[in-house]
């Protein structure tokens, strides 16, 4: 049984439709990579899958663990497994970064975080991608750059081990350095949390290290293509010109 | 007639430069307590680290040095305690002496009685003390009745002195309260003050509420004041707030943060000055509002006001008013916070970073379960 099932997904936002019949299957522990064109409705598909009330679900379903999940909110799917660092993560203000992750360990499996055992897991993870200590006890994401948002949400990845994540532009405004850490990062959870990923791209920085089981590519709402690696090579030397005309 | 529209009161909280009077912003109307009132004395009867002592006097006859310290609330505000012919003690500190430890003063207003206390504190040269006010009231009465509370403070920081004072104040039912507040600094003084207000729930009565006023007369050269406040107002609960930093010496600061949530219907006005006059040159003062609104039905009113008498001063204001966006639901439920767990994350957050300004590490872990168990 596949971890993820969506079939022939609809969604609209304000009334104007987005999603077109998406089918998707990711297995337990795969890695998928989905890329198309800007506005092709990346994100939109990031936020569906994770329940966000403003994504109308027009048409179709979507099966998480062998659960029927469409219709659940976003908490419930976060509790079953599912995680999604945000393109633009937001800024909580008044609450530091580890409280924010520790309290989410304890909303998501019910049971009281042990303090110790919770410090020496941030330490390591934040040491893996190269943030200084002393953002745990900031407000998460105020005043954050744009790198350290996208590492303080790999780092929520990293501690919560959710069971499939969907990383939205992960990789877009990090430095050569930061795109190699993060990396880094999202490597550890594959090997160490045995999650599968979705991973929303438009370079090929952040995938070198890793390995890639299925491309699909997104092109106005559809995916239009699903293959192999392979995929990421010919996009990088002949973009979506082939895609999109077919589309 | 209802007992309301009886019930006398009297301006308080008056904006030291009045603005039109159609914005109702001027000054605050406090009602007076009804019938008997009960005076408290916190300084009677405690224990005190070595160098302090604590002088018995009324708050009629206070000597001319603590008298003359104007308050945030203003005379009217004095007269209720001098009328009332209340204690007010007088907690001193000997020049150089820095007290080992926190002094904890718990005060709990008794149900359906008026009561009203006064501290005064007086920090010699050199001397650094820190205070924690610490008001209640028992939960099962305080319900039932409406009470009226009062509690009046000043501060008298020597050369060089520095005083912490922290005030509390969880009541957890309707209240009609007032906190007044009066500090003189002398040269190179700091008092730091930092007033959590948890509770401001007002009943259904109009004029219900808590009073809140604060003047830090900044005398001395580079002498500085800190307040750093943190407020929740829920119900109909009405908060009225007057704080007025007077910068009169030579290079004083002033850094003031104003942390709140409103809910429901709750009503806040703050008033807050920056008053530079003339010999303050090369002073700067710094106030900072961050609200955050839970409900479209709250009333969220600001006055800042900068007053230069001097050229070469630097005031600054800035707000911050938020709402829980759906941003912010969006983003935490993604981790697994319900709506609920998530405004109430955020809700207590703020109350107990003011909280952690408790310089007692008990009393601190009493206020923050006292949030997690009262607020949202
Ligand atoms: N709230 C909204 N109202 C109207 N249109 C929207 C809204 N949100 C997204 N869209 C539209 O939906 C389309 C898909 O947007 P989406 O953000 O999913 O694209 P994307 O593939 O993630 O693009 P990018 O690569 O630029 O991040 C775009 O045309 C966008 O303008
Ligand atoms: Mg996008």
């Amino acid at each position: 049984m596949a971890l993820l099932e969506v079939n022939g997904l609809s969604a609209a936002v304000d009334g104007q439709p987005i999603l077109q019949g998406i089918d998707l299957t990711i297995e337990e522990g795969s890695t998928h990579v989905l890329m198309g064109p800007n506005g092709a409705g990346k994100s939109t598909l990031g936020f569906a899958l994770m329940g966000n009330p403003r994504y109308e679900i027009t048409g179709g379903s979507i099966r998480f663990g062998g659960e029927e999940i469409t219709e659940l909110s976003a908490d419930k799917r976060a509790k079953a497994g599912m995680f999604l660092s945000f393109q633009n993560p937001v800024e909580v203000p008044g609450v530091s970064l580890s409280n924010f992750i520790r309290n989410a360990e304890h909303m998501q499996t019910g049971q009281p975080v042990k303090l110790f055992g919770f410090q020496k897991q941030m330490k390591s993870a934040m040491e893996l991608l190269s943030m200084d200590e002393t953002y745990a006890d900031r407000d998460l994401n105020v005043g954050f750059s744009g790198g350290e948002k996208k590492k303080a949400e790999i780092l929520q990845m990293l501690m919560l081990k959710p069971r499939l994540a969907i990383l939205d532009e992960t990789d877009s405004g990090l430095d050569v350095d930061a795109v190699r850490t993060v990396s880094q990062g999202v490597r550890a959870f594959q090997q160490e949390g045995h999650g599968a990923l979705l991973i929303i791209t438009h370079s090929t920085r952040i995938l070198e290290a890793l390995h890639v089981d299925t491309v699909h590519i997104l092109v106005k709402g559809r995916i239009v293509e699903t293959g192999d690696a392979a995929l990421i090579e010919e996009i990088n030397a002949r973009g979506f010109e082939r895609f999109t005309q077919e589309a | 007639m209802s007992a309301v529209e009886q019930m006398k009161s009297v301006p308080v909280n008056r904006l030291p430069m009045p603005t039109y009077r159609f914005l109702k912003v001027n000054e605050a109307e406090l009602p007076l307590p009804e019938g008997a009132v009960t005076c408290k004395d916190p300084l009677a009867g405690i224990d005190l680290p070595e160098g302090l002592r604590v002088t018995a006097g009324t708050f009629a006859g206070m000597e001319e040095a603590l008298r003359e310290i104007p308050t945030g609330m203003g005379e009217e505000a004095d007269r209720i305690f001098a009328q009332a012919g209340c204690p007010a003690s007088v907690l001193s500190v000997q020049a150089g002496v820095q007290a080992a430890e926190p002094v904890i003063l718990p005060v709990t207003a008794t149900v359906g009685v008026s009561s009203l206390a006064a501290v005064t504190v007086r920090a010699e040269e050199d001397a650094a003390l820190e205070i924690v006010i610490d008001l209640t009231c028992d939960a099962a009465g305080c319900a039932a009745a409406r009470s009226f509370f009062g509690m009046s403070l000043r501060i008298l920081a020597g050369d060089r002195a520095r005083v912490k004072l922290v005030v509390i104040r969880r009541f957890g039912a309707p209240m009609s309260d007032l906190i007044d507040l009066g500090i003189r600094c002398g040269e190179d003084a700091a008092v730091e003050y930092s007033a959590l207000s948890l509770g401001v729930r007002g009943g259904s009565k109009a004029g219900a509420g808590s009073f809140q006023g604060v003047l830090a007369t900044l005398a001395g050269d580079r002498s500085s004041f800190i307040d750093h406040t943190g407020y929740y107002a829920g119900g109909h609960g009405l908060l009225d707030m007057n704080i007025i930093a007077d910068h009169r010496g030579r290079d004083t600061r002033s850094d003031m943060i104003f942390r709140g949530v409103l809910d429901d219907h709750a009503k806040k006005i703050w008033r807050g000055t920056l008053d530079f006059k003339s010999g303050a040159a090369g002073s700067a003062g710094n106030e900072q509002e961050d609200t955050l609104m839970l409900s479209p039905g709250v009333h969220n009113s600001s006055v800042p006001l900068i007053l230069c008498g001097e050229e070469d001063v630097d005031g600054r204001h800035g707000a911050t008013i938020g709402q829980l966006s759906d941003e912010i639901l969006f983003y935490m439920s993604s981790r697994g916070y319900t709506a609920e767990e998530a405004r109430r994350l955020i809700v207590q957050a703020r109350l107990k970073s003011v909280a952690r300004e408790i310089p007692d590490a008990k009393l601190r872990w009493e206020v923050e379960q006292w949030i997690e168990r009262e607020i949202a």
